[in-house]
């Protein structure tokens, strides 16, 4: 042993034997992680800066924006601030960046959209005294809640998309509270989105125990077969798959057809196009994810535990909730935990087997960025959901691990 | 240092080495050690000693932490693993799978790159060595354990390394596999005259093969010496009851050496009182003062059972159990508090087992060491 | 297993339902599959049975230059510049993270495989608003680079399962017998691992070939990948040239399969050390 004096020097001496070694890891590493952090990490952070930034109001009338920053927000401004208005609405209808500010207002106040424009428009009408010119333009302009709102638009962050993404608003005097109960649409989506999750983790597990129990118990080539089997939907594309889908599910698909001539129904179901569909589709598609790592940890238990239960005493059922089932409990949780996490990220699936009620939140997420174009909301959409998906982050380093993401 | 290397300059030095993995605990600590050219050097220790570690330095596949290594004189820290003309062969031997056994027993000649004729004819001779000529164009999933064993050994020797080293080559292979394998290491290394640092922790292993033996425990060499010293000259308790089994008598030394009659380094010849009996004769290596506690080291073997007056170490014991071993028996015997071994031969141990009968047991005095009293038994140091 | 004749009707009952409860399982994993295949050489206009008469009429249509084969070339293209630069980088990073040890090592290990988990909507508009500053959207480029994201993981987990089965001691022995680091990885390592690279490729290709989410934010009408096609296609109107499409896909998929099985038996046999 060594005394407490030494160790230090001891140190210093490993490192400098080890440092080659990790200076070459390093170096094999560095082009994907460099890769990493330019096109995937970088981008997230920027995402994360989108949700929260605010530059609209601030970039089209910067100087309107100290101006709104420094006022008290008790009474509308003088003469002062409606000629700094007129001016700096101006010179930002001429450059073209009104639009976007005037786009921003509206979020803080509907209705400001169009005030902002119109004023853009007649700018060059504007004239001293300003704030009667701006009154005689519109009424409005003599509302206090118009400068408010251009004060809330002028600060450099805003909490207000990622409030909104949790259907939650922060009032003028710094108040959160719900949204009007008809904009309250996103905690629904992600509520819709963990209990799809939930469902389509269960039905997997549920399928998808016995089929890993019998991979495993299968001699070498039928498992082999079986293997093959269960990776070939795993192969196929998702959207080959989901086609399959809409043309065995539809009114006069197959299923259908076999219903009726079986006599369960006597009309074709809706199969498709609703919740069941999605559960079916979504299924389908996450089960290799679930008896993968399950194949994997049961196929590395001996068959000698359930015959030493048997030996022990135990009748086939006590020995497999006893000796066998406890064992399998990795496999289960790292299936499950995959299957949520991958579950909850799912977009095209649902998209296009889904009812409008059975979107998830990617959906949602992809509409704003994709259709609206509102960028900051599904950044902090985006946000949101990669908080419900990091949380699981630690577990499944822990109990997924390299190992089990292993496919095929 | 350049030109030829001196007669003097040992083969391979290590000096002041020392290992260790995590910052914490020293694997190897201080190691000084020296290898002279054709010496059969084996490490021998427990598990976990640090015989690898030290193998594993000497390749080049682990830096030491402090001290040098010297292979014919020049230090080997600047010297990659595979500039330093050493063959190894791997416990788990380490053959290129998806190489033939002709590849891979050329796999060193190639990297050196000698002409293709060379080539062919140092890999048949290395191969016919081994006894395995014919088996070129094999892959060494198609070779029985023993088999790929040789090709390993062909393979580490075909270059004529300054050195080879060992890690346990023959853990895999059954006893009698084993056996013929340490035969033909032994005749090989004879036939060739290289150089050899063997690692095992099996110790008849050890015994059989070696020129000389480096006993290791906890990262130091305990002792090193020829197998005879090594075995029948321990200078601790760990070598003793490491080596061959043992018998420990604890007492208190009554009368140290005599000054007069040691010569320096000779053991010396001192009396104890044993604990449970009489006082006894044994060589002690260093000086002892009278009164200090030890034990007095007898191999099962060296026991006498006969009744022999004539002998002045004397003790006597019941019987516990006599166990059967073919070639001999052995006998459990009670002396005192205490239980010791005897190894007799069948014709010394006539009678049938009978528990509890009175046996007496004697030595000669030169077969009795003085060393210090074991720690809990076992392989404490 | 089947001669137990101490078995208990209890028993017994399991091991039957056991087997309908997998074959089941089996039905609902190849049954959509199976079943959408008669339907492209169906000679009607309706993806439904029974068939009214056998044609190609289907497959004609698929094999026109737009939108499926302009797709197909585009997935090709960016398919395999993906394949190669996730192949490359991806390998590199396995072998340093499963022969070195550095500061920091799990956390890498974590953050190679994350974008396999962060949902494809988020990666998707991250890159998008990302690229946008730099003119990479309706790029290839740019959707070779997020597709070479997307397939990293694959490649890694792949490689380095291929390397935790290699024995170290291999390239120390290869050291010892006069092999220089570089040698050696090319005499000994690449060969053995190859299959798992290979396999890792075949992934990254797959990843990449059918990817559509990141497309959708990514791609142009110039870079319209086939899935790209298939997604519109879908959400429009069912054409039953998409049935025909997705049997020729599914065919391309047991195609890989075979190969990244084949990959796996020809790893293990060198492994064992057999030819
Ligand atoms: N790569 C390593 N990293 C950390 N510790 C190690 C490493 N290799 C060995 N050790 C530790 O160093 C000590 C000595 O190990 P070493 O392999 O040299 O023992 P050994 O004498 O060869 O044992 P065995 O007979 O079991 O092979 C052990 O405690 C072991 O746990
Ligand atoms: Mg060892």
């Amino acid at each position: 042993m060594i005394s407490a004096d030494q160790q230090p020097d001891l140190r210093r001496k490993l490192r400098r034997s080890k440092s080659r070694a990790r200076l070459r890891g390093l170096l094999l590493v560095a082009p994907a992680l460099l890769l990493l952090m330019v096109a995937f990490v970088a981008p997230i952070g920027g995402m994360l800066f989108n949700a929260v930034a605010n530059p609209e109001f601030r970039s089209a009338m910067p100087r309107l924006a100290d101006y709104v920053r420094e006022w008290d927000g008790q009474e509308l401004p003088g003469e002062e601030g409606y000629r700094l208005l007129a001016e700096e609405i101006g010179r930002a209808y001429s450059d073209k960046t009104l639009p976007g500010a005037a786009m921003r207002l509206n979020y803080e106040q509907s209705g400001l959209r169009s005030l902002f424009m119109r004023a853009g428009r007649r700018a060059d009408r504007l004239e001293a005294p300003y704030r009667r010119s701006f009154l005689e333009l519109d009424k409005d302009w003599g509302s206090i809640s118009v400068w408010q709102a251009m004060q809330a638009a002028s600060a450099p962050f805003t909490a207000r998309y990622l409030l909104q993404a949790v259907d939650r608003e922060i009032t003028w005097d710094g108040e959160i509270r719900l949204v009007e109960p008809e904009k309250r649409v996103f905690v629904d989506r992600f509520e819709a989105t963990f209990w799809i999750s939930f469902v389509v983790t269960s039905l997997c597990a549920l399928i998808g125990y016995p089929m890993a129990y019998a991979i495993a118990a299968a001699p070498p080539r039928r498992a082999r077969l079986m293997l093959v089997l269960l990776l070939l939907p795993f192969w196929t594309s998702l959207l080959v798959r989901t086609a399959a889908w809409v043309v065995l599910l539809q009114r006069d698909g197959i299923i259908n057809d076999a219903l009726i001539w079986i006599g369960v129904v006597d009309q074709p179901v809706q199969l498709i196009f609703n919740r069941l569909g999605v559960y079916i589709a979504m299924t389908h598609i996450l089960l290799p994810f679930m008896a993968l790592p399950l194949y994997s940890v049961m196929k590395g238990i001996s068959p000698n535990h359930m015959r030493a239960a048997a030996s022990l005493g135990a009748g086939p059922i006590s020995a497999f909730w006893t000796v066998y089932f406890p064992q399998t409990v990795p496999g289960l949780g790292a299936g499950c935990l995959l299957v949520y996490v991958l579950a909850i990220g799912f977009y095209i699936t649902p998209a296009l087997v889904g009812g409008s009620g059975d979107q998830m939140i990617s959906y949602l997420i992809a509409n704003f960025a994709l259709g609206t174009a509102n960028w900051s909301v599904a950044s902090a959409l985006a946000i949101v959901l990669l908080c419900c998906v990091a949380i699981f982050y630690p577990f499944f380093r822990r109990y997924v691990g390299i190992d089990r993401l292993r496919l095929g | 240092m350049r030109g030829e290397p001196s007669r003097e300059t040992p083969l391979v030095a290590f000096r002041a080495v020392e290992k260790t993995y995590d910052g914490v605990v020293n694997v190897v600590e201080r190691l000084d050690l020296e290898i002279e050219r054709g010496e059969f050097l084996t490490l021998l220790g427990p598990s976990g000693s640090g015989k690898t570690t030290t193998l594993m330095m000497l390749a080049g596949f682990e830096a030491p932490t402090a001290g040098e290594i010297l292979l014919n004189g020049r230090s080997l820290a600047r010297t990659p693993p595979f500039r330093r003309n050493i063959g190894m062969v791997f416990q788990n031997y380490a053959l290129f799978p998806h190489m033939t056994v002709g590849d891979n027993v050329a796999y060193p000649l190639r990297r050196r790159r000698f002409p293709r004729s060379e080539v062919d004819t140092r890999v048949r001779r290395a191969l016919d060595m081994v006894r395995l000529g014919g088996l070129e164009q094999r892959f060494p999933g198609q070779l029985s354990g023993g088999q790929q064993q040789r090709v390993a050994l062909a393979r580490a020797l075909v270059f004529e390394p300054d050195v080879v080293l060992m890690d346990e080559p023959l853990g895999a292979l059954d006893k009698k596999l084993r056996e013929d394998m340490q035969l033909e290491i032994r005749h090989l290394h004879q036939t060739l005259g290289m150089t050899v640092i063997y690692v095992t922790h099996d110790q008849a292993e050890a015994l059989t093969m070696s020129d000389r033996i480096a006993v290791f425990s906890d990262g130091r060499i305990q002792q090193i010496g020829s197998p005879r010293e090594v075995y029948e000259r321990p200078v601790n308790a760990f070598v003793a009851n490491f080596i061959g089994e043992n018998n420990m008598l604890p007492g208190v030394i009554v009368t140290p050496a005599e000054p007069a009659l040691s010569s320096e380094g000779a053991p010396q010849l001192c009396t104890v009182q044993l604990d449970d009996g009489p006082t006894v004769e044994a060589l002690a290596n260093g000086s002892r003062r009278v009164g200090e506690r030890v034990a007095v080291s007898i191999r099962p073997e060296r026991l006498e059972l006969a009744h022999r007056p004539d002998r002045r170490n004397r003790i006597q014991g019941r019987l516990l159990e006599v166990i059967y071993f073919g070639d001999h028996a052995r006998l459990r015997v009670r002396v005192g508090a205490i239980e010791v071994m005897v190894k007799a031969r069948l014709d010394e141990w006539r009678h049938p087992e009978c528990r509890g009968e009175r046996v007496d047991l004697s030595w000669a005095t030169d077969h009795g060491l003085v060393l210090e009293p074991a720690v809990d038994g076992g392989a404490a140091a | 297993m089947s001669a137990r004749p101490f078995a208990s009707p209890v028993e017994r009952l399991g091991r039957g339902a056991l087997r309908v409860l997998v074959g089941a399982g089996f039905l609902f994993l190849l049954a959509p599959i199976v079943a959408v295949i008669p339907l492209s050489f169906n000679g009607g206009d309706f993806l439904s049975y029974p068939l009214r008469g056998v044609s190609l009429q289907w497959y004609a249509r698929v094999f026109e230059p737009f939108p499926w084969m302009t797709g197909l070339a585009n997935s090709l293209t960016v398919a395999s510049a993906t394949t190669v630069l996730a192949t490359v980088v991806g390998t590199l990073a396995a072998y340093g993270l499963a022969t070195s040890d550095f500061r920091g090592r799990g956390l890498v290990m974590g953050l190679m495989i994350s974008p396999m988990l962060v949902p494809l909507v988020i990666t998707g508009l991250a890159i998008y608003l990302a690229f946008a500053r730099y003119g990479l959207v309706h790029t290839f480029v740019g959707l070779i680079l997020a597709h070479t994201i997307l397939a990293l993981p694959f490649v890694v987990v792949t490689v380095t399962a291929t390397l935790q089965g290699f024995d170290r001691n291999m390239m120390r022995a290869a050291s010892s017998l006069g092999a220089s680091p570089l040698t050696a990885f090319r005499t000994v390592t690449m060969p053995l691992i190859a299959p798992g690279i290979l396999s890792g490729a075949v992934f990254a290709f797959v990843t990449s070939f059918d990817e559509v989410v990141v497309a959708l934010f990514l791609a142009g009408p110039g870079q319209f990948t086939l899935p790209r096609h298939m997604f519109t296609a879908l959400r429009d109107k069912l054409d039953p040239s998409i049935v025909a499409l997705a049997t020729l896909l599914i065919l391309v998929s047991i195609l890989l399969l075979i190969v990244v099985e084949l990959l796996r038996w020809r790893s293990e046999r060198l492994r064992r050390g057999r030819p």
